[in-house]
């Protein structure tokens, strides 16, 4: 995958107009308890998460399980309301927007979801589900009309359009990825949010589906948040990459640069830990390794989150919460190591 | 094809092959029976059986030969033969003609039952499952489960004993049974169905509560809820049997499987003929319903090839 991903720099249009905002992101779910649900505390499953993407951008968005990335996508898509923050799109605040408003925004943000055969409903043909949010939004109202819009999103997703008729579970999955691309263009959103979009395919249609989206974006502009865990995949496919621990954005920067040149632990302990010559060999030191397992994120550690696990950790990282800084052109990160290093230098 | 571009109404220059988009025809598909048929040919030989059932509890007073109350003195337990074709019982009923009035009793039961019940518990299951707060799927929940936690047979007697021996009172009774039972399948089936992506994605794709229900819930939920009621026919027709052996089922004159079971019991070992018939329409009704409700459950699966 990497011997492609030359080739992205040139092919990507720098717009640099942002199109979503997100400013400020909290989600708490309350841990509820006995027979009266009583609220004995919350799992701050995003708490605090700032970043902005751009038109015709791809943001990718990193961590471990249950780091918060998922939930990030459900807020962003409204599937779920903020405790707190906004999100802003095209000047509207989709966290508190109300409903009747929220409808047409719906066409502009999409998603393509994680396992593509139980994010299409088993009983619908792939035409029905494809055109679905035709007819919700009502830009095709005759059948013909979006039989023919469907054949059209077939073959732009590489499937041939006389496939329509058939039912989801007569694909493979890679196949059936592409209609759920298909479905999510429908509607030629500006956003796709792509939550794990190519986890669950094999390596050699993972490569595939990821060639897709970017031709995708070089013919349509659309911009996507891509979730994922895998770095290559995520390095390969994202113009920015913003790396979260624990409900919060530890690091962030342009792709390439924060794979290279990490700066912070956790990212570093990422980084490290992708069984590949290429990220290990040009570096003098020793593989960061974070230390032991991701901590409840009902009682989040004091001070920075990461201290517990991070072999850097020194005293004041357990009391105080490192702030996201400026750490070069670009780069953000939230820890007290590299603000020690600006200080001294 | 210019009506068709202003129809899509923001597809920008780059979408691909616009001009020669052509609209693929649906492909035609076999009849629905004939299709069922090919599936499933004991599903279409238990529905078959199951219209033959119909038919003759529809068709009673044109087809039996006899009243199936009246009493020949003079043809006491006979061995079926010319006359009486399955014999007669031990009042000198024509048993052919009892078991097919039987058929009457068991369809009427069984069908006002299943109507009811399901009706009523599919409703109450999916407000509960798909709307249901915490409050009101609570509540709804804790009053139909002490009904669930009695035997099934317990309260059948329970309340038909109370209530007293009718159709009206066996179906009320039945009822009681099969309602928080088919609203715990609906419920259960809305509360995974409501978690699915895909319903995520409709959302997503700007469908609203109603669509969602109408075109992903119930979809979704009607192939369970065919086999179940399938199968709730096959234990309605049993329940009401019992009931009548009992003798708190619809009560004589009236002609019920159950009931000719019953009276045939006592002479069984001199006139076999008076348990065997009721017994074996019973049996086969009873095996018709759930051959189906397998049938369906296979044909409905989106999974299986068609």
């Amino acid at each position: 995958m990497t011997a492609v991903s030359t080739e992205k720099d040139a092919a990507k249009p720098a717009s640099g107009e942002p199109l979503v905002v997100v400013e400020n992101l909290v989600k708490h779910f309350p841990i509820q308890k006995g027979l009266l649900k009583r609220t004995v505390g919350q799992v701050r499953a995003v708490d605090g998460v700032s970043f902005t993407i751009n038109k015709g951008e791809t943001v990718g968005l990193v961590g471990e399980s249950g780091s918060g990335k998922s939930t990030v996508a459900r807020l962003i898509l409204r599937l779920m309301k903020p405790t707190s923050g906004r999100v802003d799109f095209g000047g509207q605040d989709m966290a508190t927007i109300g409903t009747k408003q929220l409808r047409p925004l719906r066409q502009d943000i999409q998603m393509v979801f994680q396992d593509p055969f139980s994010s299409i409903n088993p009983r619908m043909t792939i035409a029905n589900a494809i055109s679905e949010p035709l007819v919700t939004h009502k830009l095709i109202t005759s059948t013909s009309g979006r039989r023919a819009r469907v054949g059209e999103l077939l073959e732009l997703v590489g499937l041939s359009p006389n496939d329509m008729d058939k039912y989801p579970h007569q694909f493979s999955g890679g196949q059936a990825q592409r209609i759920g691309i298909a479905r999510a263009l429908a509607t030629n959103p500006q956003l796709i949010v792509a939550d794990e979009a190519v986890s669950s395919l094999d390596v050699s249609v993972q490569a595939q589906v990821l060639n897709l989206l970017r031709r995708l974006q070089r013919e349509l502009g659309v911009s996507y948040l891509f979730i994922g865990h895998d770095l290559n995949v995520v390095r390969y496919i994202s113009d920015k990459v913003c790396v979260m621990y624990m409900g919060q954005i530890v690091e962030s920067g342009p792709a390439d640069d924060l794979m290279s040149n990490p700066q912070h632990p956790y990212t570093e302990a990422l980084v490290g830990a992708i069984a590949s010559a290429e990220y290990t060999a040009d570096r003098g030191h020793g593989r960061v390794v974070a230390r032991g397992e991701i901590p409840s994120p009902s009682n989040p550690p004091k001070g920075c989150r990461f201290h517990t696990r991070c072999p850097f950790a020194f005293d004041r990282c357990k009391v105080d919460e490192p702030a996201l800084l400026q750490v070069g052109t670009d780069r953000l990160a939230a820890c007290h190591l590299r603000e020690k290093m600006e200080v001294s230098a | 094809m210019t009506d068709l571009q202003s129809a899509v109404v923001k597809t920008g220059p780059g979408v691909a092959g616009s001009a020669q988009a052509v609209v693929i025809k649906r492909a035609k598909q076999r009849p629905l029976p004939i299709r069922f048929i090919r599936s499933q040919p004991f599903g279409a030989i238990a529905l078959t059986l199951i219209l033959l059932f119909v038919a003759i509890a529809i068709l009673a007073p044109l087809v039996s030969p006899y009243d199936p109350t009246f009493q020949d003195r003079r043809a006491i337990l006979k061995a079926p033969g010319p006359g009486h074709l399955l014999g007669t019982d031990e009042i000198g009923r024509d048993i052919f003609t009892r078991v097919l009035y039987g058929a009457r009793t068991s369809l009427l039961v069984s069908v006002a039952t299943v109507v009811i019940g399901m009706v009523i518990g599919v409703s109450l299951g999916i407000f509960s499952g798909f709307f249901g707060g915490r409050w009101i799927d609570t509540v709804l929940q804790r009053v139909l489960e002490p009904l669930m936690a009695i035997p099934a047979i317990v309260l059948l007697m329970f309340v038909a004993a109370m209530l007293g021996p009718s159709v009206r009172n066996t179906i009320i009774a039945l009822c009681l049974l099969v309602i928080p039972q088919t609203n715990r399948v609906a419920r259960a089936e809305m509360l995974r169905i409501r978690e699915e992506p895909f319903v995520d994605a409709a959302r997503v794709n700007g469908a609203g509560t109603f669509r969602i229900l109408l075109k992903h819930g119930l979809p979704n939920l009607l192939a369970p809820l065919l086999v179940y009621g399938s199968l709730l026919f096959a234990i309605t027709i049993i329940a009401e049997s019992a009931l009548s052996f009992l003798g708190i089922g619809p009560p004589p004159p009236n002609a019920s499987w159950g009931g000719m079971l019953s009276s045939g019991a006592p002479t069984m070992e001199v006139a076999p003929w008076g348990v065997i018939f009721p017994g074996a329409a019973l049996s086969i009704a009873v095996l018709a319903f759930n051959l189906l409700g397998d049938a369906l459950r296979d044909f409905l699966d989106p999974k299986r090839t068609r």
